[in-house]
């Protein structure tokens, strides 16, 4: 990255995360150390009251994120009781992460919270469940076509999940839940406020988010379709694909042949 | 570049997607001869809306301010936002295409990604603005000027003044000027509002912005916010009376202000319109 858009992705970075602005601050060289000195040390020197100035900017930001994973940051702060769950987000290697390598946060922060149930910081099954969901249609979302000159590859926009029963009417229940906290903004400063009763979930289940022009459905699919979907992260050959697939669905090759013709008719994969 | 033959359009007024629906200014409704055009800023993922569709259909002039390109890096002129970006300003029939010169986007344009921050002030930053700049009015075929933008920051060893005139010299075109967001940058550094204006290209202005500012202090820091204000500061209006006669290439003044009462924006139209009357 040339120095100039490395420093400027270096005061984003300062501006969301204030124990990182105090890091440089302190040693800017050694914080900075793939910066020239000469900026390091004048993003080191920088009044860091200047960077408070937009006092609801991290909140701004975090609230756009979270339209496309309302379900899950829901569930994650209900978990934590604390917004702070959520805005520690900054101070994460996922955001800094995104933020140096260009990708979208809205994915860093799904990562971010798929990062706390892997050490059992948050633990509920309810919001894996609803993550998973959530960050695989913000993912198919933004899924750009893979080609390679004679392997099949997934369509832009198909992303295989596997989530367990239930999950659905667990997003309704949440979607439910905030509409009603909506309707009466107070609630949520209440020591108290309403229940959230969330239904039993079972056996995973295989299921696909398409995305057509950024609207995401969420459809059932068979074993043997899923099977070949997970089978092809990157494009690759009719063979390794079937091998794969055949392997998952516990050797029944004519089913994954069967399957992936289907696809391939279907358009889901080429 | 030859900006000499670029189209005069007098004093304009800045709008941006659905800012009339929210209670902003409705440009139609001001007198012509006070208001002249109109600066449409907006982005790929809003496009345009009924005002701006409605005032061009009356056959009145526009530019179209870009809200989404991070000059700074040619890598994020990709040719899809190219293509957009085209058809949106040649639906209104954009004289030009103009845009603060900094970081709109962090990293891909998505969700939650949007903000605004100054340039990086180094030489390289500036050559790589120019060429983006030159990129653009190659793709486009439109006249493509750069802005000084506002900033809480700015960082990186030119004076904003030097750095400009280096995209101008790189891109051998021409340039807006941002009257309230230089003043925001001298005040910042503890200059004069003039200062550096004696070896910037004035020739190379092509339009002016004109804006109020409020002044706010931070924890004790003292910054002046861009806040769109009807009444620009007195350092904005120093610096727009010393560029404007000394601009022979000045086409276009823009009063940053349709978030504000009409009655209240009369005032600084007659000012700008009596600095630069209609030829």
């Amino acid at each position: 990255m040339k120095p100039h858009l490395l420093a400027q992705a270096t005061l984003v970075r300062m501006l969301y995360d204030p124990a990182f602005a105090r890091s440089v601050r302190a040693q800017p060289r050694d914080v900075l150390h793939d910066l020239p000195t000469a900026l390091a040390d004048e993003l080191g020197a920088i009044d860091p009251r200047a960077l408070r100035r937009d006092v609801h900017r991290r909140e701004r930001t975090l609230g756009e994120l979270c339209k496309e994973l309302p379900c899950s940051t829901t569930l994650a702060v209900m978990e934590a009781r604390t917004m702070s769950v959520l805005l520690e987000f900054y101070g994460s290697e996922h955001f800094h992460s995104a933020i140096m390598e260009a990708h979208a946060l809205v994915l860093a922060l799904g990562a971010y919270l798929e990062g706390k149930l892997a050490c059992r910081t948050l633990r509920s099954p309810h919001l894996a469940a609803v993550l998973a969901v959530e960050l695989g249609s913000a993912r198919a979302r933004r899924d750009v076509a893979r080609t390679a000159p004679g392997k099949l590859a997934r369509a832009a926009g198909v992303e295989p999940l596997e989530v367990p029963s239930g999950t659905l009417a667990t997003l309704h229940a949440v979607e439910q839940h905030r509409f009603r906290l909506a309707l009466l903004p107070a609630w949520s400063v209440a020591g108290h406020p309403p229940p959230l009763a969330l239904p039993v979930l079972g056996a995973l289940q295989p299921v696909c988010a398409v995305s057509i022009e950024g609207d995401v459905s969420l459809v059932e699919v068979e074993p043997a379709l899923h099977a070949i979907l997970v089978s092809l992260p990157q494009p690759r050959t009719r063979r390794a694909v079937l091998e794969e697939a055949a392997l998952r669905l516990g050797g029944d090759l004519p089913a994954a042949e069967a399957a992936l013709d289907e696809l391939i008719a279907d358009e889901l994969v080429a | 570049m030859d900006l000499a033959h670029l189209p005069r359009l007098g004093v304009g007024i800045s709008s941006e997607p659905g800012s009339v629906a929210q209670g902003g200014i409705d440009a139609r409704t001001l007198d012509p001869s006070l208001v002249h055009f109109l600066e449409y800023g907006a982005d790929v993922e809003r496009g345009l809306d009924e005002h701006v569709r409605g005032w061009a259909a009356s056959g009145r002039p526009t530019t179209y301010h870009f809200l989404d390109l991070n000059l700074e890096d040619p890598d994020d002129l990709d040719p899809a936002w190219v293509a957009r970006t085209r058809a949106l300003a040649g639906e209104i029939g954009a004289a030009w295409l103009c845009g603060d010169a900094g970081l709109w986007h962090i990293g891909p344009r998505d969700r939650g990604h949007q903000l605004l921050l100054p340039p990086i002030l180094t030489p390289e930053s500036a050559d790589a603005c120019g060429d983006t700049v030159l990129a653009l009015q190659e793709a486009t075929g439109l006249v493509v000027l750069p802005e000084n933008p506002p900033g809480d920051v700015y960082v990186g060893p030119l004076h904003l003044l030097d750095y400009f005139a280096r995209v101008a010299t790189r891109s051998g075109g021409g340039l807006l000027l941002d009257c309230a967001h230089l003043a925001i940058f001298q005040r910042q550094r503890g200059l004069a509002p003039l200062t550096g204006l004696d070896a910037f290209p004035l020739d190379r202005v092509v339009e002016l912005h004109v804006a109020g500012g409020t002044e706010i202090e931070v924890e004790g820091l003292c910054l002046i916010d861009d806040s769109h204000g009807a009444e620009p500061l007195p350092d904005t209006w120093a610096i727009f009376e010393h560029v404007i006669a000394r601009a022979p290439n000045l086409r276009a003044i823009v009063f940053e202000c349709e978030k504000n009462a009409r009655e209240a924006t009369i005032a600084g139209f007659m000012r700008l319109n009596a600095a630069f009357p209609r030829a």
